[in-house]
């Protein structure tokens, strides 16, 4: 018997999903009656799905043959492109449009290992004045060009 | 005639200069991005919904419009030429379209989905204008017992579209229902799953998910194989259909926009679904179905005239119901809330001329499809080789700006992190997002439907199935369940997904 381990994960996080979800409605939000539902009445029927669909699929994942975890896994890109994109929502208030974008472009770009740090500020660099003249020129969305940290 | 008379209004509107202008750049937006593998609709409409906010509401929907019906004609570009479907609506046009490219009819191979498509545009243009009136007058019979069994029905039709294994499909829609809820209740005012976050009281924010999921997690999985190998773009010659390969375009072209536009109609169908059953029927139906995959015409029209009739007529439930039948719809969706238009059976008597205008805007666009892609072909495969190391990080920078700009706080921009990376684990567990997504946006309705059934009805479950017209909605539902669990038809799905 082989465990289909990418199966099991996947049930086992349906479950784990279903079991926070309905520790949660139980404990603070009324279910009320089929009459009178509560706000917990339709999370807590999904929630009870979602924790019986993982148990099939964890039973059947004994017998769906091999299934390695994750194969191939991006971990360098989901650690670059996740800080690239935390940058953006923490700093843009106080830098501005044009750094944030910058930073963004440049943190993410180093996904990719094959991009030299020199085409990656060139990137970085077309990207920033691209997203000033469309979203702040052209569309004229409110978000300041240079950030209240660097001053007006 | 009502109908001229109907189209005529919105011919006057879409012919309209400016509107002509946005339909054109939704158009272009749309093929751009159908050839840019890594990049679809949906991001696309996602980022670009803010920008879209101090247009004129009609002007806006048509541009939006163009984007998706636009990316149909794209995909197939690439499908054809390098084997790689730029959507996966145009997966199965590589089987044949890919085998003519490398026979030297690759330009063949294009004028026919091209042609094929304007065809399907034109029928389901009319389709829309013929049944969008009657179906938003019988949707305003709908009590909300109707109304919970068609979205049912268009979560498990969602099922459908998903590769692999329905019961992770399933699983999907229920973690996507679920987390749709999150938010204060509106019935009793209290917060649900908002973990104390302030920002989340009004719920997840749609935009931000919606890329997370489908624009980064594609980044993320694209990702994993940088290869800087050049993709092998075959020669064109002619562009021009003979005789003999028109003759053979004509019935595969009909037969597949009627499955189109049917499928299309169906909430969670669209394009994708309805390329691959036209292609199934095209070779059950063919006298030499075992050319097919060899380079067959029929196999490039058939599949290409659906997924555009489908991407067309899935705009009927969304105008007439008020009902996102795909993501993409959804969005739609929430560009016509920005706007204060309610999505919804009054949208033709309230406002005819953004009804109109943007039907016929559809047959305006498909036109200019048609001379965007033949002769301007050369163009897009030179953008098959703008390398992805420039796209991405665009593409990430694009995200940010375009959620930030929807509602103007950090939190929104931390929600794409986290549903980007989530979205990406799932795919990795073979688990698809949009049944997901469709959950996620069905979710508040589907609670909100039942509820109300069940106040009127005093907490009686039957009136699900003594109304005629709900119990014939979950019916199909049911037996639309029963038909994907059968083990034959679970078999010819993988088979079918496996080109994916």
């Amino acid at each position: 018997m082989v465990l289909n381990r990418k199966d099991a994960a996947a049930s086992l996080f349906f479950i784990g999903v279903g079991l926070l979800y309905g520790s949660i409605i139980l404990s603070k939000l009324p279910i009320g009656q089929v009459t009178e539902m509560g706000p917990g009445f339709f999370p807590i029927v999904l929630s009870s799905a979602l924790i019986l669909l993982g148990g099939i699929g964890l039973l059947k994942s004994f017998s769906s043959g091999p299934g390695t975890l994750f194969g191939k896994f991006a971990w360098r890109p989901v650690i670059t492109i996740t800080a690239g994109i935390v940058f953006f929502g923490a700093v843009l208030s106080g830098l501005g449009m044009l750094l944030t974008v910058f930073g963004t472009a440049v943190i993410s770009s180093a996904a990719s290992p094959a991009l030299k740090a020199r085409s990656a500020v060139l990137i970085g660099l077309a990207i920033s004045v691209f997203c000033v003249l469309i979203f702040i020129l052209a569309l004229r969305l409110p978000i300041p060009v240079i950030g209240a940290w660097i001053g007006n | 005639m009502d109908l001229i008379h109907n189209l005529g209004i919105g011919l006057g509107v879409a012919f309209q200069p400016a509107n002509i202008l946005y339909c054109f750049i939704g158009a272009l937006l749309g093929t751009v991005i159908g050839v840019l593998p890594g990049i679809g609709p949906l991001a696309t409409i996602a980022m670009l919904l803010p920008l879209t906010f101090g247009f004129d509401p009609v002007a806006s929907l048509i541009m939006l419009a163009g984007i998706y019906y636009g990316s149909q004609y794209g995909g197939s570009t690439t499908a054809i030429l390098i084997n790689l479907p730029g959507e996966s609506s145009s997966a199965v046009t590589t089987l044949d379209g890919y085998q003519m490219a490398k026979q030297g009819r690759g330009g063949i191979a294009l004028a026919a989905s091209a042609l094929g498509s304007f065809f399907a545009g034109t029928i389901a243009t009319i389709l829309i204008a013929v049944f969008a009136k009657p179906l938003s007058g019988m949707a305003l019979s709908f009590g909300p017992a109707e109304y919970f069994s068609l979205l049912t029905l268009g979560l498990v039709s969602s099922i459908a579209l998903a590769s692999g294994s329905v019961l992770k499909a399933i699983s999907m829609v229920c973690f996507g229902l679920l987390m749709g809820l999150t938010g204060t209740d509106i019935y009793s005012g209290m917060p649900r799953f908002t973990f104390g976050a302030q920002d989340l009281l009004d719920g997840l924010d749609f935009v931000a998910i919606a890329v997370g999921v489908f624009g980064i997690s594609e980044i993320l999985r694209n990702l994993e194989h940088v290869d800087a190998t050049k993709p092998i773009v075959h020669k064109i010659t002619s562009l021009w259909p003979g005789k003999e390969d028109l003759k053979r375009m004509v019935a595969p072209a009909i037969r597949g926009t009627a499955i189109g536009s049917v499928l299309g109609v169906l909430p969670g169908g669209g394009a994708l679904l309805s390329s691959f059953v036209a292609y199934n029927v095209e070779k059950k139906v063919s006298k030499q179905s075992d050319q097919f995959g060899k380079g067959v015409i029929e196999g490039v029209v058939a599949p290409e005239s659906a997924n555009n009739a489908g991407a067309q007529t899935s705009f009927i439930p969304m105008l007439t119901l008020g009902i996102p039948s795909n993501a993409v719809m959804a969005l739609m969706i929430g560009a016509m809330m920005i706007h204060g238009i309610v999505p919804g059976p009054n949208v033709i008597t309230k406002t005819p001329d953004l009804f109109w205008g943007l039907i016929a805007s559809m047959w305006v666009g498909n036109a200019m499809l048609i001379i965007l892609n033949l002769p301007l072909i050369g163009i897009w495969v030179s953008l098959l080789r703008v390398p992805y190391t420039i796209l991405f990080p665009a593409i990430t920078a694009f995200c940010c700006v375009g959620v930030y700009s929807v509602n103007g706080n950090a939190f929104g921009v931390y929600e794409i992190a986290i549903s980007g990376v989530l979205g990406y684990l799932l795919v990795k567990l073979e688990c698809e997002p949009a049944p997901f997504i469709l959950g996620f946006i069905l979710g508040p309705m589907l609670e909100e439907y039942l509820r109300r059934t069940l106040i009127i009805s005093n907490g009686d479950m039957s009136v699900f199935v003594t109304r005629p017209l709900s119990a014939s909605l979950l019916l199909i539902t049911v037996a639309a369940l029963i038909f994907m669990m059968l083990p034959s038809i679970a078999k010819k799905r993988s088979e079918v997904f496996v080109e994916d």
